[in-house]
């Protein structure tokens, strides 16, 4: 039908349809003429309008009914999805449903979430994948940790995270029947863990009770990061709006949250007042009622006054000045007015502990409400944006630690992608000066100036102005923007270094941040400079410095190690490990500090050592962090490449495998950590001389580094070593040499010449002249690498394997004299030192044997053959 | 129907309205089963909540039911697609909706829903403004004068439009279905 024959219809339609039944086909045939399939079309109409429609006029409720159901999903209880097999619902929302489940093959429980109806729009997927990796960036024992993810079959996105049992906070208090400190010691364990996701830029802005599970001996746990909004159980409670996208709850929303202000660490900061307010007295501060905002609200009684006049509250346990600290301190996390509330939770749990500590509080009277409130109320603006930007100082400090810099550059770039900690830039000058201009729109760099701009007017504090460009410098950084965060490093280290002068904690904090940032940029003289700088300067500062020196000198031995200066490195590592708490106290520094002494030893060869410490790493890691975490990743890594060097391949792969499914769980397959595991599994077959599998593993890995480094890069250069490999062992020796050259040079032009990687390059080189029977080729390229090798390594079993080459390109050329004196040295340290059945250990015995028989002692050469026949191979 | 600057915004309000009509619908279905809950009452509740949200604060509350009105379409015909998919068993996949539904009328099914879907995009092609007008009124619950008000004609216009695009439509899905349910009608081959 098409738009002229429908105003036909209609016409007709209308004119007969208010005739009386027996009268409509008369005047539709009049009408119609003679068009007989009109004036059919205008009769079924006719027909249809004296009927009730089922769907039409029963109304949405009814269509709603029959396609819609919001209840459980019971068909999924008992399914397995990859080793978890789901037991019982736990929470369902609007847009996520969680599952307890178990793990089938190492058993535990977990907890599983569900994207539901993931189909409806690309929005609601994209929303799904940034709360996981928002999970993904938080690690801390007081934060439900993630641990997998992946996709079922009809496209229902889920990711695992770590089940915590436990009460909700304030239930978990009620029963405990404690004193003021143990609620004030629980508490600070809260503010923690929401300081922690602050420093990691991230606002939790949906903090209530039921969030916060209190177990055994007071443990807490933080649930849900940005997505408490979806799993609330029983929506049903009028005390639930919506902010932005944000579903939370308003008794614990602060009065900018509701009014759909900007939202900051502030924001959180009410909420936790209003969770001390809620455990001390035993009810909330303020009774909002439905649909009825809190905003200008003044909260009902200060705790000292609720609690006394309630003898249901706590014991009186306080002096009288402390039930007044006590008052100031929940009041001021409860100040409507944001400039006038604790701007950040550092601040909040600084006052808890000075309260603690029978110290003066931070926020104490007349100081606060004279001197600064007026202050602020002139600026409040101001100071609002900036210090919202200081907070994540305290936290991005524990970022400079070296070993897994790259990991968590890695996470933060892929959050960075989904604009997430852009946002948190952005809301840290937001601080509700909406009409300085449409934030979302700003660039960073302007909000930067805009930034500075009020630093200035603030007064001029350099400090504080220095504080801010570490911070935002910290930022750049790890969302990869290099570029930008060299200048803002820089001018911080220089403030720093005039204000408070070199050797001070926060300046040398800064040095090593500009050093590391020279280590990723590739500038490596420099980066060993600075470094070196910082550990002299921290070495004589106070003991509270102590932590500073320690990540200095890690710092340090990382640059040194990129460098291949192992011995140094060694030595500098070991005097770091001696500063590190141990054992039980164990930090992820001491385990850094041991995966990157683990690192050099596996460089110098000696793997018994590099096991070991990759094993206490690993425990370390294990202990902190929980299950499959990528720090776990890299260790299992390396234990990989030292059970591959060993020539224990079946070992090496499945450390390798399982490296990779937590690689790729964590960042997807397009990410540069996932390419460097392709990378290790495809030498793992290649030694296994599944050759096919291991050049598909290459091309992409080749592939996701070439689009993700565009030019030169040390993973791409190991890669292409791979390839040539291959090439190599296909016999395609033209194709092997380009692709050892190509590695060569990028390794060159990465690591420097005089890197032990180079002297792998000629190894490799040499091999394909001797397969092409250059022997002169060969013995000249392998001369380069035992050259270079034993001056980096003597004695490693790089350096052994390049003289037992060298050793069989002077066999080849009958010199069995020069050749016996590299290849028996060779084999001594083989049969000591590797599987009885490693390929290089058999290549050396049948090499002696031939140049025994060359040297005509045939006993000798006998005994090497007896020995060859007799090993397993 | 829509450029391409409004269509990011669309998804975002579209997607807003999605979760909290859902979110209501469920609670209500939850506590009333003797079926109180109107398509009206819902979008209504859905624009309290969300009047004062950002991303909403700029509509009229008139467009706003519009969105609604599309949000709640696509949340029903995705969801009576899915129904179907699941029915015919297509192998292991995340079943949401159960086949039990207490209360559900016998009379709308799945398909009676994915049918009037497919009737209306041929309304639409027809005529845009009539199809617009059964979308708000069935799926947003607009009044007639509302409905004039948002398609800028009289409310006469809106009445006579509706009987003859709800004639049309019954037609329309009823041939689809295969004309079972179509008893006294005019039967077609």
């Amino acid at each position: 039908m098409d738009e002229a024959r429908w105003q036909a219809v209609q016409e007709i339609f209308s004119n007969v349809v208010d005739l009386p039944a027996e009268e409509q086909h008369a005047g539709a045939l009049a009408l119609c003429g003679d068009d007989p399939t009109l004036l059919a079309d205008v009769m079924e109409m006719l027909e249809e309008d004296k009927r009730s429609h089922p769907l039409l006029d029963a109304g949405l409720n009814q269509a709603a009914r029959a396609v819609l159901d919001f209840g459980p999903l019971p068909s999924l209880i008992k399914t397995q999805i990859g080793p978890y097999r789901l037991l019982r619902l736990l929470g369902e929302g609007g847009m996520g449903v969680v599952y307890l489940a178990e793990r089938t093959d190492i058993g535990g429980q977990v907890a599983i979430k569900m994207l539901r109806d993931a189909w409806l729009s690309p929005m609601r997927r994209q929303r799904f994948h940034v709360e996981q990796l928002t999970l993904a960036q938080l690690n801390h024992p007081s934060i439900a940790r993630i641990y997998n993810s992946g996709t079922l079959e009809d496209g229902t996105p889920w990711f695992v995270m770590e089940y915590a049992d436990g009460l909700p906070l304030t239930e978990y208090w009620k029963r405990q029947n404690g004193t003021v400190r143990d609620c004030l010691r629980l508490f600070a364990r809260v503010c923690e863990a929401v300081q922690y996701a602050h420093s990691h830029a991230i606002i939790h802005r949906d903090l209530k009770p039921s969030n916060i599970l209190a177990g055994e001996s007071g443990a807490v746990k933080l649930l849900d990061f940005g997505i408490a909004k979806q799993l609330s159980v029983d929506d049903s409670q009028a005390d639930a709006t919506i902010t932005g996208l944000r579903l939370m709850t308003l008794a614990y929303a602060a009065p900018e949250q509701v009014a759909g202000g900007a939202v900051g660490v502030y924001t959180d900061v009410y909420a936790l007042g209003v969770l001390l307010y809620e455990m001390l007295t035993g009810r909330l501060p303020h009774r909002a009622q439905e649909s009825d905002s809190p905003t200008g609200d003044p909260v009902t009684g200060k705790p000292s006054v609720v609690i006394r006049r309630e003898s249901s509250g706590l014991p009186a346990q306080l002096s009288r000045a402390e039930w007044g600290d006590l008052d100031i301190l929940t009041m001021k996390a409860l100040e409507p007015e944001v400039g006038r509330r604790y701007a950040t939770v550092d601040a909040l749990l600084r006052d808890v502990h000075a309260l603690l500590e029978g110290r003066p509080l931070e926020a104490r009277p007349p100081a606060w409400s004279y001197t600064v409130g007026k202050f602020v109320r002139r600026n409040r603006r101001g100071l609002t944006a900036l210090t919202a930007a200081l907070v994540v100082i305290a936290g991005t400090v524990v970022f400079y630690t070296v070993r897994l810099a790259r990991a968590r550059n890695a996470a933060l770039r892929e959050a960075a992608r989904t604009l997430r900690i852009q946002q948190f830039t952005e809301s840290l000058f937001d601080g509700g000066d909406k009409e300085a201009g449409p934030a979302l729109e700003l660039r960073a760099v302007e909000l930067l100036d805009r930034g500075r701009h009020e630093a200035e007017s603030l007064g001029g504090d350099p400090e504080m102005q220095a504080d801010m460009q570490a911070t935002l410098g910290d930022i750049y950084q790890k969302l990869g923007k290099l570029d930008r965060a060299e200048p803002l490093l820089l001018s911080a280290w220089q403030e720093r270094r005039q204000a408070l002068g070199s050797g001070n904690p926060k300046a040398v904090e800064s040095e090593v941040a500009l050093g590391l940032l020279r280590e990723e940029q590739g500038k490596l003289d420099e980066a060993e400079k600075l470094v070196r700088d910082a550990v002299s300067r921290s070495h004589d500062g106070p003991s509270a410095s102590r932590v500073a020196y320690a990540r200095a000198l890690v710092a340090l031995g990382s640059v040194l190690a990129v460098r291949g200066k192992y011995d140094e490195a060694k030595g500098v590592l070991e005097a770091a490990l001696k500063l590190q708490p141990s054992n039980g106290a164990a930090t992820a520094d001491t385990a850094e500090n041991l995966a990157e002494l683990a690192d050099v030893y596996f460089y110098k060869g000696a793997y018994e050592q590099s096991e070991a410490y990759n094993r206490q790493a690993f425990d370390i890691y294990r202990r902190l962090y929980g299950e499959e975490h990528p720090a776990e990743a890299q260790i299992l890594n390396n234990l990989g490449a030292i059970e591959n060097n060993r020539g224990n391949y079946s070992a090496s792969e499945t450390y390798y495998r399982h490296a990779l499914t937590i690689t790729e769980a964590w960042y997807g397959v397009d990410h540069p950590e996932t390419a460097a595991n392709l990378t290790a599994i495809a030498q793992q077959l290649s030694y296994e001389k599944r050759d096919a599998e291991a050049m598909v593993l290459l091309q992409q890995a080749l592939a996701i580094q070439k689009r993700l480094n565009g030019g030169m890069s040390e993973t791409e250069a190991s890669t292409l070593n791979q390839l040539g490999l291959l090439a190599y062992n296909a016999k395609q020796y033209d194709a092997a040499r380009s692709y050892f050259t190509q590695a060569m040079e990028q390794w060159r032009g990465t690591l420097g010449d005089q890197h032990p990687f180079i002297a792998i390059a000629y190894s490799n080189l040499g091999s394909v002249c001797l397969d092409e029977k250059d022997y002169a080729c060969a013995e000249k390229n392998y001369r380069e690498a035992v050259r270079r090798l034993d001056a980096s390594s003597k004695d490693s079993l790089n350096a052994v394997i390049a003289h037992l080459k060298l050793g069989r390109s002077l066999l080849r050329q009958n010199r069995f004299k020069d050749a016996e004196g590299e290849t028996l040295p060779a084999y001594q340290y083989l049969v000591q030192h590797v599987a009885a059945d490693n390929g290089f250990l058999r290549a050396s015995r049948k090499d002696l044997a031939a140049i025994y028989d060359g040297l005509h002692r045939s006993d000798q050469a006998e005994r090497f053959r007896a020995e060859l026949k007799g090993s397993p191979i | 129907m829509m450029g391409a600057e409004g269509r990011d915004s669309f998804d975002e309000q579209f997607s807003l309205v999605y979760e909290e009509l859902r979110r209501l619908a469920a609670n209500m279905l939850r506590r009333e089963q003797n079926g109180k809950v109107t398509p009206t009452t819902l979008v209504h509740e859905v624009w309290l909540k969300l009047a004062h949200s950002p991303e909403i604060a700029e509509t009229s509350p008139l467009h706003f039911r519009r969105i609604a009105a599309r949000a709640m379409r696509q949340v029903l015909v995705e969801a009576a697609r899915r129904r179907n998919a699941t029915r015919r068993g297509s192998g292991p996949m995340l079943v949401t909706f159960d086949e039990s539904v207490p209360g559900m009328n016998a009379l709308s099914e799945p398909r009676d829903i994915l049918a009037l879907d497919s009737a209306l995009d041929s309304l639409n092609r027809i005529s845009e403004r009539q199809a617009k007008l059964v979308e708000g009124r069935f799926f947003g619950g607009l009044e007639i004068s509302e409905l004039a008000v948002l398609l800028n004609v009289s409310e006469a216009t809106v009445a006579r439009e509706w009987r003859t695009a709800r004639a049309w439509l019954a037609v329309e899905i009823r041939r689809s279905l295969g004309g079972e349910s179509g008893a006294g009608g005019v039967d077609r081959q």
